[in-house]
C-alpha cells in the first residue's frame, strides 16, 4: 500500500478537483480511506498542509506577492497590517521598520524603470556570487515607476538578515532580456 | 497445522488493530481513528459538496463514526474504514448536516468544538517557507494555485478567468503541487547556504 507521493498527490488532487469519472472516484474513495486509517496516505498530509497554509497567506495578505501603488493601497484598506519600506535609488534604508507581532506583512517599494518592459523576473544572489532563487513574472504597473514586494514579515525577517544582491532582469517589447538593476541589501 | 489455524497466528495489521481497540471502547484509539481519517473525510467533503461546507461535512461525519463505534455498530475492525465511507456517503446523499442534530450527538457524547477541530494535525508548512516556495512559480502557476487553494474556484473558473482549458489548469495545478512540495522539502532559500 506504499504510495510514491507525487502521483499519489495528483490522484488525490483529480479526485479532489471532480476530473476522475464517478466509478473512478468510488475506487479511489475506498482505497484512501482504508489507507488513511492504516497511516499510509501521506499525500492528505501534504494537500492539507498546503491547503490550510495557502488560506493564511490571504488571511495575512502574503499571498500577493506583487503589487501596484493601488494594489497597495487596497491592501491597506482591507485591514492587513501592513509595514512599508521604500528604497531610493541609492538603495534600502538603513532603518528596517519594526516587523512586531502586530505586522502581518512588509511591502518594499524599489523606484525603477519599467516603461517598455514586457516581463520582470528578480534573480537572487548571495554574496559569493551564488544563485539562491529567481522570481519570475514580477506583476508591476510601468505608470507607477517602481515595483512593490509584498512580503510575510516572518519571511522579511528571514531575508532582512541575509546580505544579498537583487538582479533585475527585464525584456522589453522587442523580446530583449537585460539586467534592468542590480540592488545590493 | 491446517491454513485455518495458520491464519489465526498471522498478527491482524496494525490498522485493525487500532479499531479493534477503538471498537472495544478504547477512546484513545476511537481518537486515533478519528484523526488519521479526518483528512480522508475532508476530502471525501470536497469532491462531494461546495468548499464551504466541506469543513462542516467532515466534523459531521466523524461524530457519526464516533456515534457508531460507542454503539458498538461496527462488528468487524477490519471494515471500519468502509464503514467511515459508508457513512460519508449516505451523509453525502441526504445533506443531512443539521447543527442540532450535531449539537445533540456531541452533548450526548460529550465531544467539544474543540475536540472535533483538534483532529486536525497542524500544519507543518510554515507560511514564510511556502511563500518563498510559492514566489519561484511563473505567474500562471501563481494564478492557479491561488483560485484553487486561496480562491476556492473550480477549474471551469480558472480556465476562464486565465484564458487557458480547464485541462490545462489541471496540468499547471499538477506540474505546481510537485514543484511545491519538492522546493518544502528543501532550506528556505535565504539561508540556503
Amino acid at each position: 500500500m506504499k504510495t510514491d507521493l507525487d502521483p499519489a498527490l495528483v490522484r488525490l488532487d483529480d479526485y479532489v478537483r471532480g476530473h476522475a469519472t464517478e466509478d473512478e472516484a468510488l475506487a479511489f474513495e475506498e482505497d484512501l480511506f482504508a489507507r488513511a486509517l492504516a497511516g499510509q496516505a501521506p499525500e492528505l498530509a501534504v494537500r492539507s498542509g498546503l491547503a490550510s497554509t495557502f488560506r493564511a497567506m490571504k488571511e495575512n495578505g502574503s499571498i500577493e506577492l506583487w503589487l501596484t501603488a493601488k494594489g497597495v493601497e487596497e491592501l491597506v484598506a482591507s485591514g492587513i497590517r501592513v509595514a512599508r519600506l521604500t528604497w531610493t535609488e541609492a538603495g534600502p534604508p538603513a532603518e528596517m521598520p519594526d516587523l512586531g507581532p502586530d505586522v502581518d506583512v512588509l511591502v518594499t517599494k524599489v523606484p525603477i524603470d519599467l516603461r517598455g518592459a514586457r516581463r520582470v523576473d528578480v534573480e537572487i544572489i548571495d554574496n559569493d556570487g551564488r544563485h539562491m532563487k529567481t522570481m519570475p513574472e514580477v506583476s508591476f504597473d510601468p505608470d507607477d515607476g517602481a515595483v512593490y514586494a509584498c512580503c510575510d514579515a516572518e519571511l522579511a525577517k528571514i531575508a532582512g538578515r541575509t546580505r544579498v544582491m537583487s538582479r533585475v532582469w527585464v525584456t522589453d517589447e522587442s523580446g530583449k532580456r537585460f539586467v534592468a538593476a542590480e540592488l545590493p541589501t | 497445522m491446517s491454513s485455518e489455524s495458520a491464519a489465526a497466528l498471522v498478527a491482524p495489521p496494525p490498522e485493525v488493530v487500532l479499531a479493534a481497540r477503538a471498537l472495544s471502547g478504547d477512546f484513545a484509539a476511537e481518537r486515533e481513528v478519528c484523526r488519521r481519517l479526518f483528512p480522508a473525510v475532508r476530502a471525501f467533503a470536497a469532491r462531494r459538496l461546495r468548499a464551504s461546507t466541506a469543513e462542516d461535512f467532515a466534523q459531521d461525519a466523524l461524530v457519526l463514526l464516533v456515534e457508531a463505534i460507542r454503539d458498538r455498530r461496527v462488528e468487524d475492525p477490519t471494515r471500519l474504514a468502509a464503514f467511515a465511507l459508508g457513512i460519508c456517503r449516505n451523509l453525502a446523499r441526504e445533506r443531512a448536516r443539521s447543527g442540532e442534530r450535531r449539537a445533540a450527538l456531541m452533548d450526548r457524547y460529550g465531544l467539544t468544538e474543540e475536540d472535533l477541530t483538534s483532529f486536525e494535525e497542524p500544519s507543518e508548512v510554515r507560511r514564510e517557507h511556502l511563500e518563498d516556495c510559492y514566489s519561484q512559480l511563473t505567474e500562471r502557476a501563481r494564478s492557479v494555485i491561488r483560485k484553487t487553494f486561496s480562491d476556492d474556484d473550480d477549474d471551469a473558473e480558472i480556465a476562464s478567468a486565465l484564458g487557458i482549458s480547464a485541462a490545462n489548469v489541471r496540468v499547471i495545478r499538477h506540474r505546481s503541487l510537485a514543484a511545491l512540495r519538492t522546493c518544502l522539502e528543501r532550506p528556505i532559500s535565504w539561508v540556503n547556504r
